[in-house]
């Protein structure tokens, strides 16, 4: 079982401190949900825990070894960003093949939704299915820890249970950490769920809490 | 394996256009020797391989870099290569 020990992130914002007391403790087969209003930084907590922005501090461990640059990151935490990020000139089998172990690529080449893009270029593809494939990709890939930045976003309804299947699935073999306005659908998955309020994480153990905190108007 | 097949995957988009400006800069070679020059046409890949480097992955897909990032390569390793690809041609022409 592996263990992702986020602490003391603090970064702030034209001298405006926006997240100044993060602790998140995610282990194989956890899928810890984060809520927050728009603007509380959930996507810059992402963006700093994965390392494609700096922080004034930030500590980010995985099973006792820092992870200072983005070769420390190979097989142990990969980001979902919110935007398409795939390139565009290459074929989504060899992307497949890329990111994924041999089972797992197995897995998806037999997906009925992928299975016919699959010797298609990401510009042969629509926006939607470019998300889908981006999604697919992150939820199979190798590595220990997933960070998915609103995975539900553009996703149509029937294919966010499917994705949501897959997440408790693949929490068997990797733990997740997700963010995303449907909250609905986190609060149905997640096995811990935290409020990102004020710069900090606040641990939600109940929905009535998420009222408390401002985060809903009523359940 | 995946790190070369992922630096692989990031060097075709700039292969074609700067291979191309690199054989017009090779055919300059017949204005001064009456000869194709591959010193030139590899000094021409090298200088444009970095200026498309530059132009797609800065300015215009610079989001892209995210999906090399997962694989453990970063923007100053992604830079690096570049340049070396390009210096190596140059340096094998210079032994033809």
């Amino acid at each position: 079982m592996s263990e992702l020990h986020i602490d003391s992130i603090q970064k702030s914002f034209n001298n405006l401190p926006l997240l100044t007391d993060i602790f998140i403790k995610c282990n194989t087969g956890e899928i810890i949900g984060i809520l927050g209003r728009n603007g509380s930084g959930k996507t810059t907590l992402m963006q700093i825990i994965f390392g494609s922005i700096p922080a004034e501090n930030r500590y980010i461990n995985v099973d006792g070894k820092m992870i200072l640059n983005q070769f420390d990151h190979i097989n142990q935490i990969h980001y979902l960003p919110q935007f398409d990020f795939i390139p565009h000139h290459l074929r989504i089998k060899n992307i497949i093949k890329l990111y994924c172990n041999k089972l797992n690529t197995v897995k998806m080449f037999e997906n009925p939704i992928i299975k016919p893009l699959i010797d298609k270029k990401i510009n042969q593809i629509s926006g939607g299915e470019r998300r889908l494939i981006s999604v697919y990709l992150l939820l199979y890939s190798d590595a220990k820890f997933i960070l998915l930045d609103e995975p539900f976003n553009g996703i149509a309804p029937i294919q966010r249970e499917n994705i949501q299947e897959i997440i408790q699935e693949q929490s068997q073999f990797k733990g997740f950490i997700i963010t995303d306005h449907d909250y609905r659908s986190i609060l149905k998955i997640a096995t811990k769920t935290i409020l990102l309020h004020d710069g900090g994480t606040k641990i939600i153990h109940s929905n009535e809490e998420l009222v408390e905190w401002g985060y809903l108007n009523e359940l | 394996m995946t790190i070369l097949k992922a630096i692989y995957y990031f060097h075709l988009k700039l292969f074609i256009p700067s291979l191309i400006l690199g054989i017009i800069a090779g055919s300059l070679g017949w204005m001064e020797h009456d000869h194709f020059s591959i010193q030139k046409m590899a000094f021409g890949y090298w200088i444009t391989s970095l200026l498309f480097h530059l132009f797609i992955y800065e300015v215009d897909r610079k989001k892209e870099y995210i999906f090399y990032y997962n694989l453990g390569l970063s923007k100053l390793v992604l830079w690096i290569s570049t340049f070396v690809i390009g210096l190596s041609l140059y340096l094998i022409s210079l032994l033809l």
